[in-house]
């Protein structure tokens, strides 16, 4: 028999397994699942956290269909934010070697300019 | 102006989602019309780059330029994939954005967790065997 500590229910009076016992969901209306984004960057972009967007995003639909309007939303937070990593770390990450290449060909060229610039005694008549 | 027209003009004011499609294919179409992939200063993948695998999107660039010169075997085998994961990536659109009650009926099923876990594993084994085969 199950033993119902009496200060946990005066905590969570209606959250039984995280499901609500009212039916009736939030006025704010139901969270974007993010299941665009998430597709378009497990296709284009980043595979890893693609995965990870589709994974959640895909959940947000079904969560909120069955009463569960917290999990709903914080499961399309969890979708959004790595949907917005999957999208940006790429553009981060190409910023950065094309910052890192274009810096390399800068040095080298300063270097080449600089050592070439003295002119030497044996070129005068 | 007649009802009809003014019923369409409705229609797409109320699709604005089609405008953003209809921005990147002509952006697309322009662009691959005349430039080719193979040339330096278009862009490169980031994940080729650092590890020297192929993505699921590899090629799709190649496939594009290919399909808008009339290639349509190169268009297809540049990258398969993506040929197949576009329709699908365009129903999700289509479903979250459109307001028609179609996009509505159709939401529950484009949408449904396993249909998605569907199309994540068929990416999965597509990345995997590409880099493989």
């Amino acid at each position: 028999m199950e033993v119902i500590d009496p200060q946990e229910q005066q905590k969570n009076p209606v959250e039984v397994n995280n499901v609500r016992s009212e039916q009736t969901p939030p006025p704010c209306g139901k969270p974007s699942n993010h299941l665009v984004g998430a597709v378009l960057a497990t296709i284009c972009c980043c595979l890893p956290c693609g995965i990870v967007a589709i994974v959640y995003a895909s959940q947000v639909d079904t969560l909120w269909y069955s009463g569960n309007y917290d999990g709903a939303y914080k499961m399309s937070h969890k979708a959004g934010k790595w949907m917005r990593i999957a999208i940006f770390w790429p553009f981060i990450i190409y910023g950065i070697a094309i910052l890192i290449v274009l810096s390399l060909g800068v040095l080298g060229g300063l270097a080449g300019a600089l050592s070439g610039a003295a002119p030497t005694p044996e070129a005068l008549p | 102006m007649t009802q009809r027209r003014s019923q369409l003009l409705e229609g797409l004011r109320q699709r604005k989602y089609l405008w953003v499609i209809a921005l990147v294919v002509v952006v697309l179409v322009g662009v691959y019309s005349w430039v080719n992939p193979r040339g330096e200063l278009m862009p490169r993948c980031p994940f080729k780059w650092l590890t020297s695998y192929d993505c699921p999107a590899c090629g799709n660039q190649r496939a594009l330029y290919a399909l808008l010169h009339g290639d349509w075997v190169g268009a297809w085998r540049y990258n398969p994939f993506v040929w197949v994961a576009m329709p699908y990536f365009l129903l999700v659109v289509f479903t979250t954005y459109d307001p028609s009650s179609l996009a509505r009926r159709w939401r529950p099923r484009v949408q449904h967790p396993k249909v998605v876990l569907v199309f994540l594993a068929v990416t999965l084994l597509w990345w995997v065997g590409r880099n493989v085969i």
